[in-house]
């Protein structure tokens, strides 16, 4: 099933997140040196260092998650029974319904609360 | 001829280097300080300018180093804003002390904060994706592309607008910056793009709706209906579309089809 893939992916994900945020606090720590000394061109480089993990966490893992999903996927909906894909295929027509609906929620009723005014 | 050293003075080029550097305020977000060090990175083009003595820049660096966190479109008008106070100072230490800097920055983030996070993300953002999606259904193959480009554009077009024009007006106005935004009514903003949303949602519905036969168009009002009142009452949605999931694979095993 697609979940069982789903799965793996977001947990590696999420640890690659976790790791790029602590990296960018010591990231800090090294800027608070820098800064001590005066050395701008060694900030930016930081920022530069981080710009590059970005790339790395998003662009990569993205395009590598959807790229393969494009076959995994295509292999797990060959192997299911015809019943659950005709349920699923005629489904879209609820899920739209349930999207506009969650639209109308949103623009519905909402204000900006007292304390952010 | 006179003693009087010559005004430092911010340049053109230097506020558009700032302007562009304020798209990557995010990149070094830290659990510590958050938006810092990104903070930092778009004011160096006006350290650089006022401070070209190696020793000047460092009480700048640190002070700009310190917690720092507000919307990242907003955030253009605190640099404008500190960038127009850093040159007063530069030229005039008596005018400005480095504390006004800092309670500026701490007094303008929060607020920004409250209006960008509730203008950007909770209006402006479900209405640009609306727009996308409302192009998507009635479009067909490769004309759909189109909705997702439109939501790009549209989205953008104001947060690059107000990161740009922001920054701008920080700077031309300083600290009367914080007056402006005070006069400016963000709630009717909000309440202007909302019941726009709600015009788009309706022609949206009268249109993808007249191209439904009648069991479909039953079946997509009911559920329409059916899944407002389950979100008023606070249902989770995740747990709705696993929800319609089920539905639509039972009623395909019942032999119901639409």
């Amino acid at each position: 099933m697609p979940s069982a893939y789903a799965l793996p992916l977001g947990v590696i994900f999420k640890k690659l997140d976790i790791f790029i945020r602590r990296f960018s606090n010591n990231l800090v720590y090294y800027a608070d040196e820098y800064a001590k000394e005066g050395r701008m061109l060694r900030i930016q480089s930081m920022v530069v260092l981080a710009i590059a993990l970005i790339v790395v966490k998003y662009f990569l893992f993205y395009f590598i998650s959807i790229y393969c999903s494009l076959y995994i996927l295509h292999a797990v909906v060959q192997r299911l029974p015809d019943t659950l894909i005709a349920g699923l295929d005629q489904s879209w027509i609820l899920l739209i319904a349930l999207g506009l609906a969650m639209v109308l929620d949103t623009f519905m009723f909402k204000k900006m609360s007292k304390e952010n005014e | 001829m006179s003693d009087k050293a010559p005004a430092k003075k911010i340049t053109g080029s230097d506020l558009f280097n700032m302007m562009w550097r304020s798209f990557y305020i995010q990149a070094v977000w830290n659990f510590e300080r958050l938006q810092n060090l990104g903070f930092l990175f778009c004011v160096i083009p006006m350290i650089k300018r006022l401070y070209p003595e190696k020793k000047d820049r460092i009480p700048a660096l640190n002070r700009h180093l310190e917690f720092f966190n507000t919307h990242p479109y907003m955030a253009s008008i605190v640099i404008g804003v500190v960038t127009s106070m850093e040159e007063r100072m530069a030229n005039d230490p008596a005018a400005v002390k480095p504390e006004d800097i800092r309670s500026l920055k701490a007094i303008m983030s929060g607020p920004l904060a409250a209006i960008g996070d509730t203008f950007f993300w909770a209006t402006l953002r479900p209405f640009s994706a609306l727009l996308g999606v409302s192009l998507v259904l009635l479009l067909e193959g490769d004309q759909m592309l189109a909705g997702p480009l439109l939501f790009l554009f549209f989205f953008n077009i104001f947060g690059i607008y107000i990161r740009f024009g922001g920054l701008l007006k920080g700077y031309r106005m300083g600290t009367k910056v914080v007056d402006s935004i005070k006069k400016f009514d963000t709630q009717e903003l909000i309440a202007v793009v909302n019941l726009l949303g709600m015009i788009v949602l309706g022609v949206l519905l009268i249109i993808y709706m007249s191209g439904l036969t009648l069991w479909p168009n039953i079946v997509f009002a009911s559920t329409f209906v059916l899944a407002y009142g389950l979100i008023r009452k606070k249902v989770p949605t995740t747990l709705l579309i696993y929800g319609v999931l089920v539905c639509a694979i039972i009623l395909s095993y019942a032999g119901f089809t639409f």
